[in-house]
């Protein structure tokens, strides 16, 4: 049972949102959607739960499209950053009435769990969505997207506003659920460092493509950063795909992307260091000089 | 849809809860500008005042549930045809409980007034097809383009209100022709052609409407 998107492209006024985007999702993974803002985040994790329509492409699960599809729908969860501003009238709604209609809608919701998060996070339900902080916000979401119990389940930031307490909880409660279900969750975010030991694939979108899609150990395992005499950071990184580069006098510094078989010239008198997730991608999607 | 089912017809509930509020506002205003007290007259003029209400909730109704709770069912995964399906089942839900209610007061409290009002609910229906129709519209029209529908929607109910208004005011101070009485009073009784066409022809554009828009619908909450 994998999610497939093919060729999926999304026009705005004109402009193209997203372009060409192909993916599998496959059961049973973590995956953690990274790019930077306006990248086409949430314009893709809509398009891949039909709550957007895609201006072009095919998305199916298990062979079967999603689009209009019930049965497709009901193992798909985006639980969607919520905007208390909204003019939708959102605001005004309290968080027991939106708990109540997630839980009528999703088939295998799990009362006992949201009882617990509820509690956990200790939230007042009672409150409406318009006087709840960012935080709180991000708290409702998650409690929709580990309730819901749908095998693929996308979360938009799922900490955003949340404080380093909060965050350590939903790390703990999405590597509970993930190891006793087997579900598969996508999550979009910015704070690459702290989630970047759940992500067993990572997906970079830049400018509405998918630069890379893959295994999080094999993606930074390939990069590497290079350090020493600029002279001898050329030599030993030479002919290399160099992104990330860092001068300082006469030091420089470059992260390096390795493909098979390739090697960084180490009889240079250079210091190899690896990189972290987020300094990877940074490199892959900074606006620096490369090679 | 079973899941659908469940919340439109809690959601009517609701709604209704909420009409029932303002027959009795309306109610206990027009017991105070009375000058002596008939009961039963007065418990059969009482479904008028609950079709007033359901005017005006309808419209008001409408236009919340397009801009919150259709895109909010979308994003929980519903179908956008089942929540086609699921809001006409409500405002349908809306007209049949309002009706059955006046009809069922109407029975309970026999007279003139209560056998003209059973003979003047196919009118009646036909007035709140009508009015949900163009609720939705401008519900549908409030939530793709914001200030319009806004503009549309004050303009509509403010008019509505408005005519409802002056139409007392005239009625009361005996403005009223015995010819003009006995023509709305025939249109109670003997629902009109083009009044029955009228309405079919506003649920007929309404859905149209709403479903080539809801097609297209994104989720923005």
């Amino acid at each position: 049972m994998s999610l497939i998107c093919k060729d999926i492209v999304k026009t705005y006024s004109g402009k193209d949102v997203l372009q060409d985007v192909s993916l599998e999702l496959q059961p049973g993974k973590i995956y953690g959607l990274i790019g930077r803002n306006g990248a086409g985040k949430t314009t893709l994790l809509s398009i891949l739960t039909a709550q957007n329509p895609a201006t072009r492409g095919e998305i199916s699960l298990d062979g079967q499209g999603v689009w209009e599809n019930r049965r497709s729908l009901e193992k798909l969860c985006f639980s969607r950053e919520l905007n208390a501003n909204a003019e939708s009238g959102l605001a005004s709604m309290k968080a027991k009435e939106y708990l109540r209609i997630a839980a009528t809608y999703y088939e295998s919701w799990d009362r006992d769990m949201e009882a617990r998060l509820v509690s956990l996070f200790e939230l007042n339900v009672k409150k409406k969505l318009g006087k709840m902080s960012k935080g709180m916000l991000s708290m409702i979401t998650i409690i929709v997207a580990l309730c819901s119990k749908a095998p693929y389940t996308f979360l938009d930031e799922p900490v955003a506003g949340l404080d380093v307490v909060a965050r350590e909880q939903f790390y703990k409660l999405l590597l509970e659920e993930y190891t006793e279900s087997g579900r598969t969750f996508v999550v979009s975010t910015h704070i690459i460092e702290e989630a970047a030991d759940l992500l067993e694939e990572v997906i970079i979108l830049h400018q509405g493509k998918v630069l890379l899609s893959g295994e999080t150990q094999s993606f930074v395992d390939s990069a590497c950063h290079v350090s020493g005499k600029a002279e001898e950071v050329d030599a030993a990184v030479a002919g290399l795909e160099v992104r990330h580069v860092e001068t300082m006098g006469r030091s420089k510094g470059v992260t390096v992307f390795l493909e098979p078989g390739q090697k960084i010239d180490e009889s240079r008198d250079v210091s190899v260091q690896p990189v972290s997730l987020q300094r990877a991608f940074v490199a892959l999607c900074g606006e620096e000089e490369h090679k | 849809m079973k899941r659908n089912l469940r919340f439109w017809t809690r959601y009517t509930f609701e709604t209704m809860g909420v009409e029932l509020g303002a027959t009795a506002l309306l109610a206990v205003l027009a017991l105070f500008g009375a000058d002596g007290l008939d009961w039963s007259f007065f418990a059969s003029t009482v479904p008028l005042f609950l079709c007033i209400s359901a005017m005006f909730g309808i419209v008001m109704i409408n236009s919340g549930s397009q801009s919150l709770y259709v895109p909010l069912l979308i994003s929980l995964g519903e179908t956008r045809r089942n929540v086609f399906w699921g809001f006409h089942y409500f405002r349908a839900l809306v007209i049949a409980v309002t009706l059955a209610l006046c009809a069922l007061i109407w029975l309970a409290a026999p007279g003139e007034v209560s056998t003209a009002g059973l003979r003047s609910l196919p009118t009646l229906l036909c007035v709140l097809a009508a009015v949900s129709a163009l609720g939705s519209i401008m519900g549908t029209i409030f939530t793709r383009w914001r200030w319009a529908g806004m503009i549309l929607i004050i303009i509509i109910c403010g008019g509505g209100g408005g005519m409802l208004g002056a139409t007392g005011a005239i009625a009361a101070n005996g403005g009223f022709s015995q010819a003009d009485t006995l023509m709305l009073v025939s249109y109670l009784m003997k629902t009109p052609w083009w009044l029955a066409a009228a309405a079919l022809a506003a649920v007929a554009l309404d859905a149209a409407f709403q479903w080539v828009l809801l097609r297209k619908q994104e989720v923005r909450l």
